[in-house]
């Protein structure tokens, strides 16, 4: 799908409708719908014309051999019809109706008569039945007749019922069986004698409609027609008359004949296993109480599925004796069965089911409190909540003061549950409560959206109560208002200048909370940094960090010299954020700091100074000796990795050395070897022997991209490492590419190369030549990727060969890889085929093959869909040691 | 419908060797594999899956879940390309059978559950006579191609008593599952607005006629839509685009996105009160909740899904998550499995179970009829108001019509 149509339909729509879609003025809308039938309407019609006239300017258009002419024609005449099918328009709808019908005709095409048609079923009402009864009974086209039993299938007047069934006279075959679903479809009483008699029909396909008609008219006298048919049907036919008779019992339900639809499902529910799953849930849908037993002894089935049917019918059946049925066995259900009475007893919802729930929420072990508070509440997937879910609330409340898990379970819940009802109370309840109750009443107002929790965090964040003054911090970090910054900032500042303790956690909150307040609090924040006194005073400084206020520049510089190493650490931690250039020296006096904590923090700052710099040209090398520093001077492992691929950047063959120390086997190998390749490359120019050496240990490590670029630069430097080759891999390949994708399977013979074999420098295609090409992969997993050797991207083919010596005769795997599906000929020999859209990597798959003593020739085929594409090929024994592969150029 | 000669079944099988004990000849149309694969107690033990629709979603399924999966087993293929039902045969193995019509997969009684992976204006009936076989359904989404198709499937996975999954996996996937879990926490506040990055509907089909390709049962193909001549713009890609087939991007993709803001929203078993085409100068949808919600559908310049509420704002798309203030709540904890094979070990749990799956029918049939409603507004240009608790159109009875469509016949539900 194009994703611009949208943007298109939506600009032509909103053109034309702009007035439309206002529900303020409805006049206005009128208006600029009447305006719009005309914008609609193509070139060549007048503005102003009657529909007859615009109609009849449409229909040569729909008859055009060009698929384009009637696809805009046909456009014009549906939003034709879709305006004057607006709600009070009835006027213009039946001109537009009266004028397609004026066209069905047999002066008019067929296939245009089934557009008109299909327009009719979708605007068409009284004026329209008896036109397209009489199409449906004499039009010659039968494509036209299923169009008009389709368009009066879904028109709703009576009358085309009465069309439906006089068409039954003259139709056959498909028609017929059409006529009788629409019937069906439409429970048309009427029919059921021409349903009766259309079971007897001598087409096994009618006699199968008329049987489903039948079944959905729920009529009585169906019953044993249809009984009749089960017994001598089978295999699909049987699945078909199967459905229909329960369909049968359904509608009898439906039509208050209870007693009939149990003999059917009691019936039916002796047929086979899918039946008498249904037949459960249709006794529990008819409310027949002579089958609760039946249902319930199926609760402890065997049979999974027939388990799970019984108890979907648990849950349907309505009246008490099912209910009570469940709850006693709650006495004897364990585990998984015992939550499933659960649910099906809260899917009930009826009296007995809810007082026996909330007596379980009430009193029962902890862990199935915590499953029936979950289940009542609607917390549990599938499981809808109690209708009366109010009732629940005075034990949700009780939860919160229990154990965790229950708490957690009351929080999450009263945070969720909807309603006036649920607020109130929970308002309520906040007014008077204490202790880990109000902390979570806290957090439940903080969470809840219909309530402004403001007021109750700022008194909770001044609480007496640690828990409760926790659940302040917790609900400002969630509600982040600009009024919580004095409230923590006093609690904070007070609590440390009278030395009242407040633990790690209570900074750790407020400070979060601090961060997420806007910009405007910056002030507050610098002021209080300014005037508490730590540990308040460390979180304040930390807090400006967020929003780095320029005021704040000062101060931090002057707190990085403080005595206190926890004050100097906060201040570090905020100045290392500010992007100036005077930040930097004490950035890098720090980063020789004697305090592990201070050098990790500069360096850790340091890296967005060099980030900085090394955006500005002029100053690249200044990010280099930056970066060169933070390498010397950190051990945290993410600064480091930064630094050194910041250094591959702008670095110099100087820093090779201090990178190539990271290439022993550690977590920053991997990085180091992508970083030193581009520097190495430059130390080539002024020492080529240490730039070999270090470019091939690169190589040599199990790194692929870094140790394919180090080979890159090998081979340019004339040393070929051959490590894909050693490891087995192909690494020259002949290929024929891009080629059209025809309609051929991917394992289908190549109708270019039929013997599997490259024989000829070029091959002719659809009149162009197509040269076979050699190219060489520097990869060390041997990887070619087509779309850098300039072959495009889309869907296309191509083709990969290789031929190469083997010194005897013996098994092997050939390991391929291809993006996206491939195939595989071992000389001339189809070994593998593989459809699947994918990418490439390598052993993609794994193909056991016999290689031949001497030359041996593979020939590779590569299906694009689209995006990118590439091959690759290792040959190994059957240990998967590779086996030597050197092209035969 | 047109039936392709069909291999000996596992079933024709079993009762050949049940009835000769020394059934030393066996039938040549076995091959050596099935044996092994029939007489496994292991094999047998497992939940035996036909797979209806071998095209590119179908072999995915195919290729990444059912291979060497110890608890389903894959044993039958249907497509009505020959050319499909060989790539399935031989991604599943020589123990697999393959058919034309659909009919016989469900006629199969050693068949527990269909994957249903056809175009989306055959989903419907397939699925419905799944469940009507007492097959357990994996139905690829958008669920059906009208709002009365999803009705009757949620209906009839009801009345039949199935497990019936969708193909919204989303629903199984931690970026999403986090997202509307902080959201439905009141992380973000009050919620006002959602924003979808899905645009682009189906238009009527009308192509010039081809020659069918070899191995293709186009009759059946069309099956239920009103019939087109062969184009290689429908089959095998892009029907797509043409409504008689499918809802275009709109349920393409409205099923995954939209069914995340319904989803978010708590909403994911009711709907909109009313849709409104793009207003002039815009080039989004408007989907009205009662409780005044907006979410705008259309090409918005972002991606995925954003909610946008009192206290931040949520964007989240198939691995992408971005919570703003940043710090506002934790995000997802991905633990390595796809989302598909999430959503896929999740309806074998349900299997067991028999309980809900995350992308249950129902809650597939409410999200695709947000869909179905977007594009009834865009093609009819005007607004709608819409009842989710009685699912009808209210007010516009030519709009009603649109949510439905007559089956070609003898094509039926």
């Amino acid at each position: 799908m194009r994703t611009s149509d949208f943007d298109l339909y939506g600009r032509v729509r909103g053109s034309v409708i702009a007035k439309r879609t206002s529900l303020v003025d409805r006049r206005l809308r009128c208006c600029a719908i009447s305006v719009s039938v005309v914008l609609v309407l193509g070139a060549g019609v007048a503005s102003g014309d009657e529909p007859a006239d615009i109609i009849a300017g449409l229909i040569p258009r729909l008859a055009d051999s060009n698929a384009e002419v009637v696809r805009t024609a046909a456009d014009e005449l549906e939003k034709l019809c879709i305006e004057a099918s607006r709600p009070g328009a009835e006027k213009e709808r039946r001109a537009v109706a009266m004028a397609l019908i004026g066209r069905l005709g047999s002066d008019v095409v067929a296939s245009v008569r089934v557009l008109v048609i299909e327009q009719l079923g979708l605007i068409g009402k009284y004026e329209t039945a008896g036109p397209l009864g009489k199409v449906l009974a004499e039009d010659s086209d039968p494509r036209v007749r299923e169009a008009a039993r389709r368009a009066l299938e879904r028109l709703p007047v009576v009358t085309a019922k009465a069309k439906l069934r006089a068409g039954l006279a003259t139709a056959e075959g498909e028609l017929k069986m059409g006529l009788l679903h629409s019937l069906g479809l439409r429970r048309d009483a009427l029919a059921v004698q021409q349903l009766l008699e259309a079971v007897k029909d001598s087409d096994e396909g009618v006699r199968l409609a008329a049987i489903e008609a039948l079944a959905l008219t729920g009529e009585i006298n169906a019953t044993p027609v249809v009984e009749e048919v089960l017994q001598n049907s089978e295999g699909i036919a049987r699945l078909r008359v199967q459905k229909a008779y329960l369909r049968l019992a359904s509608a009898l339900v439906e039509n208050s004949e209870r007693g009939n639809a149990r003999r059917i499902y009691d019936r039916a529910s002796k047929l086979n296993r899918a039946a008498e799953c249904a037949a459960l849930i249709g006794f529990a849908n008819a409310g027949l109480q002579s089958e609760v037993q039946r249902i319930v002894s199926l609760l402890d089935s065997d049979d999974v599925r027939l388990r799970g049917a019984a108890y979907e019918a648990a849950a349907r059946m309505r009246g008490v004796r099912m209910a009570r049925a469940l709850i006693g066995k709650l006495d004897s259900a364990e585990g998984v069965a015992r939550r499933d009475v659960l649910v099906a007893l809260v899917r009930r919802a009826d009296k007995p089911a809810v007082a026996k729930l909330l007596a379980l929420a009430e009193s029962s072990s902890t862990s199935e409190r915590a499953l029936v508070l979950r289940l009542v509440t609607g917390m549990e997937h599938g499981v809808p909540r109690l209708a009366d879910g109010n009732s629940v609330l005075p034990l949700l409340f009780a939860a919160l003061t229990e154990d965790p898990q229950l708490r957690a379970v009351a929080e999450s819940a009263l945070s969720q549950l909807h309603g006036q009802a649920v607020r109130a109370a929970v308002t309520a309840e906040l007014g008077t409560a204490r202790g880990e109750k109000r902390a979570s009443l806290v957090r439940v107002f903080a969470s809840r959206t219909d309530v402004d929790p403001v007021d109750t965090i700022i008194s909770a964040v001044a609480s007496d109560e640690r828990v409760v003054r926790i659940a302040g911090l917790q609900g400002a970090a969630r509600v982040a208002d600009e009024s919580f910054a004095d409230a923590i900032i006093d609690c904070l500042s007070a609590a440390a200048l009278s030395k009242e303790a407040r633990d790690a956690e209570e900074h750790r909150l407020a400070e979060k909370a601090l961060k997420l307040l806007p910009v405007e609090s910056s002030g507050k924040v610098l002021a209080a940094a300014r005037s508490a006194v730590a540990p308040a005073k460390n979180v304040f400084l930390r807090v400006l960090r967020r929003h780095r206020p320029p005021e704040a520049l000062p101060f931090l510089k002057e707190m990085v010299e403080s005595e206190d190493a926890d004050t100097r650490a906060a201040a570090l931690e905020s100045l290392v954020s500010y992007p100036d250039d005077d930040v930097l020296p004490i950035l890098v006096v720090f980063m020789n700091s004697n305090v592990k904590q201070e050098r990790h923090l500069a360096a850790h700052g340091a890296l967005a100074h060099a980030a900085r710099l090394a955006g500005e040209e002029d100053r690249r090398e200044q990010a280099a000796a930056v970066y060169s520093l933070i390498v010397s001077s950190t051990a945290v492992e993410d600064d480091l990795s930064q630094a050194l691929t910041g250094l591959a950047e702008v670095g110099s063959g100087e820093h090779v050395a201090q990178i190539a120390q990271f290439l022993v086997v550690g977590p920053l190998q991997s990085v180091a070897a992508s970083a030193v390749v581009p520097l190495a490359a430059r130390l080539a120019q002024s020492d080529r022997e240490r730039a070999v050496e270090v470019l091939t240990k690169v190589a040599q490590l199990e790194y692929e991209e870094p140790a394919t670029r180090a080979v890159g630069v090998l081979e340019r430097l004339d040393v070929r490492p051959n490590i894909a080759g050693n490891r087995g891999f192909v690494t020259d390949w002949w290929i024929l590419a891009p080629l059209p994708v025809g309609n051929e399977a991917v394992e289908e013979p190549a109708p270019l190369i039929p013997a599997g074999v490259r024989t000829s420098d070029s091959v002719e295609l659809e009149g162009k030549t197509f040269e076979w090409k050699q190219h060489h992969t520097s990869s060390v997993v041997g990887h070619l990727q087509f779309a850098k050797l300039g072959y495009g991207g889309g869907r296309a083919v191509a083709f990969c060969y290789v031929e190469w010596n083997s010194p005897v005769e013996q098994d092997a795997f050939l390991k391929i890889g291809t993006d996206d599906g491939g195939a595989c000929w071992l000389n001339g020999e189809l070994v593998h085929a593989n459809d699947t859209p994918r990418r490439l990597k390598t052993d993609n798959d794994i193909v056991k093959v016999r290689l031949r003593a001497g030359t041996n020739m593979a020939l590779l085929k590569i299906v694009n869909v689209g995006g990118d594409w590439g091959v690759c090929m290792r040959v190994t024994d059957l240990d998967d040691q590779p086996l030597i592969v050197t092209p035969e150029k | 419908m047109a039936n392709l000669s069909r291999r000996g079944s596992r079933r024709q099988f079993l009762g050949t060797v049940g009835r000769g004990a020394a059934a030393l000849t066996v039938p040549a149309i076995v091959r050596s594999g099935a044996i092994a694969a029939v007489e496994s107690t292991a094999a047998n033990d497992r939940v035996g899956v036909g797979h209806i629709g071998i095209g590119s979603m179908g072999r995915g399924h195919l290729r990444r879940h059912y291979a060497g999966n110890k608890t389903q087993m894959s044993i039958a293929v249907c497509d009505v390309d020959a050319k499909n039902r060989a790539r399935g045969v031989s991604r599943v193995g020589p123990h697999c059978d393959q058919y034309a019509d659909y009919r016989e997969i469900l006629d199969r009684k050693d068949i527990d559950a269909v994957v249903v992976a056809v175009p989306d204006h055959w989903h419907a009936l397939i699925a419905i006579h799944a469940c009507e076989a007492g097959k357990d359904v994996y139905c690829e989404k958008p669920l059906s191609l009208t709002v009365v198709q999803a009705h009757k499937m949620v209906e009839a996975a009801r009345r039949y008593g199935r497990v019936f999954q969708t193909g919204s996996q989303q629903r199984s996937s931690e970026e999403f599952q986090a997202a509307c879990a902080l959201v439905q926490q009141g992380y973000l506040g009050h919620v006002h607005t959602v924003n979808v990055n899905v645009s682009g509907t189906s238009h009527p089909c009308h192509l010039p006629a081809e020659k069918v390709p070899v191995g293709l049962d186009w009759e059946t193909w069309i099956g239920p839509a009103p019939w087109k001549p062969f184009s290689s713009r429908l089959h095998p890609w892009h029907w797509r685009s043409f409504r008689e087939f499918s809802g275009g991007n709109m349920t393409d993709w409205g099923a995954h996105h939209l069914d995340v803001a319904q989803w978010g929203l708590g909403r994911s078993y009711s709907g909109p009160v009313e849709v409104h085409p793009p207003a002039a100068g815009e080039n989004f949808l408007r989907f009205v909740y009662d409780d005044g919600v907006v979410v705008r559908c259309g090409a918005l310049g972002g991606r995925g899904i954003e909610f946008i509420g009192t206290r931040g704002s949520l964007k989240v798309d198939r691995g992408f998550f971005e919570i703003t203030p940043a710090d506002l709540a934790p995000g997802p904890h991905p633990d390595g499995r796809g989302r598909l094979q999430r959503h896929h070990e999740n309806w074998w749990q349900a299997l067991e179970t028999r309980g809900r799956p995350a992308a249950d029918v129902e809650i597939a049939a409410r999200s695709v009829t947000v869909c179905h409603l977007g594009n009834i507004a865009l093609w009819l240009g005007r607004s709608i108001q819409w009842d989710p608790t009685n699912e009808k159109i209210v007010g516009d009875e030519a709009a009603s019509r649109w949510l439905d469509r007559p089956l070609r016949a003898p094509y039926h539900i």
